[in-house]
């Protein structure tokens, strides 16, 4: 069940081009308006592209002159909102499911109880969707989905609308269920991208900035939306062989880290560090051994969990409120960064 | 309530009595002893079964053509649709002498269609089939429009979820939209059925008023007015009976 797309789309500025290989799970992460939703209309085939080609396997679903209807598609859609058919009880609903494919109403019903036995909710079958909490309907919402017996499940957004306890719940069977099928997940949740998905696309302005393996594209991210996500700091120069020179003049920062693989001296790289492990020097202090100082001006001070989050030029820096009260950090102060070069990892740019 | 001049108070409760007087004068006036010697009168008898007969016909008919019509007004797209949606309440805000001028020009003898069907030896006109055809033309745009606003309401969020799930489009209209939208059919069929049941006007001009044919209930209470007015009332308090029947079904399903 692999799934190829080339799509344009004008009026939404959209030009794409993506795959998801048999069995595997992408995740598209991007900030709102990037196109998420657009793509998942395309392939569930509620927008039609301008031009381009849709096929899942062999089968074509959006071709020049050729269009198959959703129905058609085999191609199942979860959202935040579960969509439950407010007039048929939970059982019908998975019912509705298998009976639209055809499953005669007996062999049905017995998946039907099945599948409430795997969601843990056979207590719940003659329950109306309206009685059922949120995390309820959508463990069915997932059920009936998945009974639906689609080659491709597209899943928009499904844990945003759920409250921060019962998630990890929902999210655990999303793994389950994920594991041996083709999927596709848009979720601004990093979790999300990194429990469920086996590849991340990056997209921003109806392109494709960036895709690979989770792991690769969140340890070294190319793009600074793809940084924030992975909770990165992440800075571009060039390698002269030894450092990251981060500006073109003589004066310019070099930054010491530790290289991901081989790098060409000359090239442009990226350098990807943690806040957390970002420091502060005060006024008139060194650098430790093997550590840059970069001197940035403070932009703003946030809370974040129970340290500070303190932006400097594009850095972000975790202190606890301790080191906080030594140091006059206000807006417009000029602060020294301190970056130890085994916490910095140096790799290509693309 | 606190925010209202006082004043609002005089005019509304006067067309609050406008409304409510005429019914309490009417009922004051029935003579209660001879009430069921006068309902099942043969004329009587005979305008009342006719008067069912019609309205349940055209009341079917409104439904078998209504819910196409809703559901193309409401789901489809297509230039000319909002004008398309404006020209089928014609019927609500025609006279309905008017109406029934209309009809007669259509399927009378000289009309467009009914000079055809005279060749073929079938006359339309003034029989009880002409009843039916006036009552279905007051009636469906009630049906129409309270289906349509229904559909129109709910969003098709249900039926894009149902055909992602490998239902066909017929499954779709068959076990989501139109059980999602029962409430307003069903109170469409009951408002249709009001109408066709007081339909006066497009009947009299259209199918005339022949005792056991045409002359349905209104007919024969306008006609028993002069010569029997304890007669008329009494038809009169049956329908009037029928219409609060009406609303109290109707009024939990729409806010009428």
């Amino acid at each position: 069940m692999s799934l190829t797309l080339r799509a344009t789309v004008p009026d939404r500025d959209l030009d794409v081009a993506l795959e998801v290989a048999d069995g595997e799970t992408l995740a598209l992460v991007g900030p709102n308006g990037a196109g998420k939703s657009s793509i998942l209309s395309l392939i569930e085939g509620t927008l039609r592209p301008a031009t381009g080609r849709i096929t899942l396997d062999d089968g074509v679903l959006t071709a020049p002159g050729t269009w198959v209807p959703p129905h058609d598609r085999a191609v199942t859609t979860l959202t935040q909102d579960p969509v439950l058919f407010p007039h048929l009880t939970v059982a019908g609903n998975i019912m509705f499911a298998l009976r639209s494919h055809g499953v005669p109403r007996r062999e049905a019903r017995a998946a039907t109880s099945q599948w409430l036995t795997e969601i843990d909710l056979a207590e719940l079958a003659s329950r109306r969707p309206s009685q059922l909490s949120g995390g309820q309907a959508q463990r069915v919402a997932i059920a009936r989905a998945l009974a639906a017996g689609p080659r491709l499940l597209l899943l928009d957004e499904p844990m945003a609308a759920l409250d921060i306890d019962v998630a990890p719940a929902l999210r655990e069977q999303l793994r389950r269920s994920l594991a041996e099928r083709t999927a596709i997940i848009v979720s601004h949740d990093v979790l999300d991208t990194v429990t469920l998905a086996d590849r991340v696309a990056v997209l921003e302005h109806g392109r494709i900035l960036e895709q690979g393996p989770t792991q690769d594209v969140l340890a070294r991210p190319q793009e600074s939306f793809t940084a924030r996500l992975a909770g990165l700091n992440l800075l571009t120069g060039i390698w002269d062989g030894r450092v990251v020179r981060l500006g073109s003049d003589r004066s310019a920062d070099a930054l010491a880290g530790c290289p991901v693989g081989p790098l060409e001296s000359g090239s442009r790289v990226r350098a990807a560090v943690r806040p957390a492990r970002v420091g502060v020097v005060e006024e008139g202090g060194a650098a430790p051994p093997g550590a840059t100082l970069l001197r940035r001006v403070v932009t703003g001070l946030e809370p974040f969990g129970d340290l500070v989050r303190v932006r400097a030029g594009g850095i972000a820096a975790d202190l606890t409120p301790h080191q906080l009260a030594h140091l006059p950090l206000r807006p417009g102060d000029t602060v020294a960064l301190c970056v130890r070069a085994e916490d910095v990892s140096i790799y290509p740019a693309h | 309530m606190r925010t209202l001049p006082r004043w609002v108070l005089i005019p509304a409760l006067l067309g609050g009595l406008l409304v409510l007087l005429p019914l309490v004068a009417m009922a004051a006036r029935v003579q209660w002893d001879s009430f069921g010697a006068l309902l099942t009168s043969e004329s009587s008898l005979a305008a009342l079964r006719l008067s069912l007969q019609t309205s349940a016909t055209s009341t079917l008919a409104c439904v078998i053509l209504g819910v196409p019509m809703a559901l193309l007004l409401a789901r489809s797209d297509f230039p000319g649709l909002s004008l398309l949606r404006s020209l089928v309440l014609i019927p609500l805000v025609l006279p309905p002498v008017v109406g029934g001028i209309a009809l007669l020009y259509t399927f009378g003898r000289q009309g467009l269609i009914g000079r055809h069907l005279e060749v073929l030896g079938v006359q339309i006109a003034f029989s009880t089939t002409a009843v039916v055809l006036a009552q279905t033309f007051v009636a469906l745009p009630f049906l129409v429009i309270s289906l349509e606003g229904a559909l129109r309401t709910a969003g098709t969020r249900y039926e894009v979820a149902a055909a992602s799930l490998g239902a066909k489009p017929s499954r779709v209209l068959s076990r989501v939209t139109l059980p999602l939208a029962l409430p307003a059919l069903l109170s469409g069929t009951v408002l249709s059925f009001a109408r066709a049941l007081g339909e006066f006007g497009a009947t009299i001009t259209f199918a005339g008023s022949l005792q056991g044919t045409t002359r349905t209930l209104p007919l024969e209470i306008y006609l028993q007015r002069e010569s029997d007015p304890q007669a008329a009332i009494a038809l009169s308090v049956v329908l009037m009976i029928v219409a609060v029947l009406i609303i109290a079904v109707a009024r939990r399903r729409v806010p009428l």
